[in-house]
């Protein structure tokens, strides 16, 4: 194999459009100058035969190396433009992932707290004055385990006082006096939200409480 | 130039890619291989003129751009230095050929050979055996010819974009490509297909 420095400086003095066809196939070719070379081939049937054999060893060259270096399937296309912005979207999702993470923390914490703050009746605090997390442990789900994580301070579940859930949240109920039974009743809905990007299902729960209160041994 | 323009926004495309592929991201290589697989393949093979070997070679070739991403410091340039990736791993394949030729040599001459995949049709046997002797044609180029045809034909850039890879002039590439075209000519001819 020789190192291609041995060709004589005149090697395409016999072949005076070589240069003119080699543009042309490689389509650098401006409009005057494939004009110039369209008249050329027209004139000198020699040339006409050396481009029709040039352009043949070309494209034959040129096949082989693609069926030898260019996959026959090629793998799905992605748009390169898009290659930001789904970088970008990722951090989006990662950001969206996070968020959903805490609204669902808060949600079970405050879902754990309306449901195990003591409710103190005429009698005393009553059963719900367990104490809270001993209570998380027993419901042994993910409600219980949140429990854990966002529970409120202790001296809250001891007293009516709740942080983060103002007065305006309870109903006023009429005073009754004497005996009376109170009725709660727990409504809840949980929400699933579905993350088609990484097929994840995020549950939101939200408890709706009803309590009603009944003066016992009287006729309403 | 319409094909310069048309390069450059792939090729800023693949600036993205190699800086993600910086970054840490397989994502971002293994769509670079799909991009520009095949003329770095190309590349290797004008540098080591051995088409059984750049299969081997290209991965060597990738997994050196992984590792040394982080280094680039001008994503911008990724195109020549992808080129000298390629080229110097075809290089150094080549020399390593060479040496195990000279040990057969010493070995009495035996030299197992694969056997080219067997096809039940004849026109296929006829596109294949015209592919061969294309390619030992291209093989046979000297390998400064070889460099600017292979990627004329895998990487379809422009004269300028082979220039700036191979750190030439745009003539220099031009007369390389005329000299090589007006080899293959000559080795091709009476077999060429029309």
């Amino acid at each position: 194999m020789t190192d291609g420095r041995d060709i004589p400086a005149n090697e395409l003095a016999d072949d005076p459009w070589a240069r003119e066809m080699s543009r042309r196939l490689d389509g650098e070719l401006e409009a005057d100058q494939e004009e110039a070379l369209a008249r050329a081939l027209l004139r000198d049937p020699a040339a006409r035969r050396r481009m029709e054999a040039c352009a043949a060893a070309d494209r034959q060259a040129g096949e082989a190396l693609r069926a030898a270096f260019v996959p026959a399937a090629p793998a799905e296309t992605v748009d390169p433009a898009g290659w930001q912005a789904r970088a970008k979207d990722r951090r989006w999702r990662w950001a969206l992932r996070a968020a959903a993470v805490v609204v669902l923390g808060a949600a079970g914490g405050f879902l754990a707290y309306e449901r195990l703050a003591p409710r103190p009746g005429p009698g005393g605090p009553g059963p719900a004055a367990v104490p809270a997390a001993a209570r998380a442990e027993e419901l042994g789900n993910v409600e219980g385990l949140l429990w854990h994580v966002w529970s409120p301070p202790e001296d809250a579940l001891q007293t009516n006082s709740r942080p983060g859930l103002g007065e305006d949240v309870s109903v006023p109920l009429p005073k009754i006096q004497g005996p009376r039974r109170t009725n709660r009743a727990i409504d809840r809905h949980i929400f699933r939200v579905y993350d088609e990007a990484d097929h994840t299902v995020y549950l939101l729960g939200v408890d709706r409480v009803r309590k009603t209160v009944h003066a016992v041994g009287k006729d309403l | 130039m319409a094909r310069d323009n048309l390069a450059d926004g792939g090729r800023d495309a693949d600036g993205l890619l190699v800086r993600a592929m910086a970054r840490g991201e397989s994502d971002a290589l293994v769509e670079l291989m799909r991009r520009n697989g095949p003329w770095v393949r190309g590349v290797i093979f004008a540098a080591c003129g051995n088409a059984d070997a750049v299969e081997d070679v290209q991965q060597q070739v990738w997994l050196s751009a992984w590792r040394r991403a982080g280094s680039l410091d001008d994503s911008g340039k990724w195109r020549s230095w992808l080129y000298a990736l390629a080229r110097h791993a075809g290089i150094d394949s080549a020399r390593r050929a060479r040496r195990r030729k000279r040990l057969r040599g010493l070995l009495g001459g035996w030299v197992p050979r694969r056997e080219p995949a067997g096809t039940d049709a004849e026109r296929q046997v006829l596109i294949a055996e015209s592919h061969r002797q294309a390619l030992d044609a291209v093989a046979d180029l000297p390998e400064i010819y070889r460099g600017p045809f292979v990627l004329r034909h895998l990487a379809d850039w422009s004269y300028r974009q082979i220039a700036e890879a191979m750190n030439l002039p745009v003539d220099t590439v031009e007369t390389r490509l005329v000299r090589a075209r007006r080899r293959l000519r000559k080795a091709l001819g009476p077999g060429v297909q029309p």
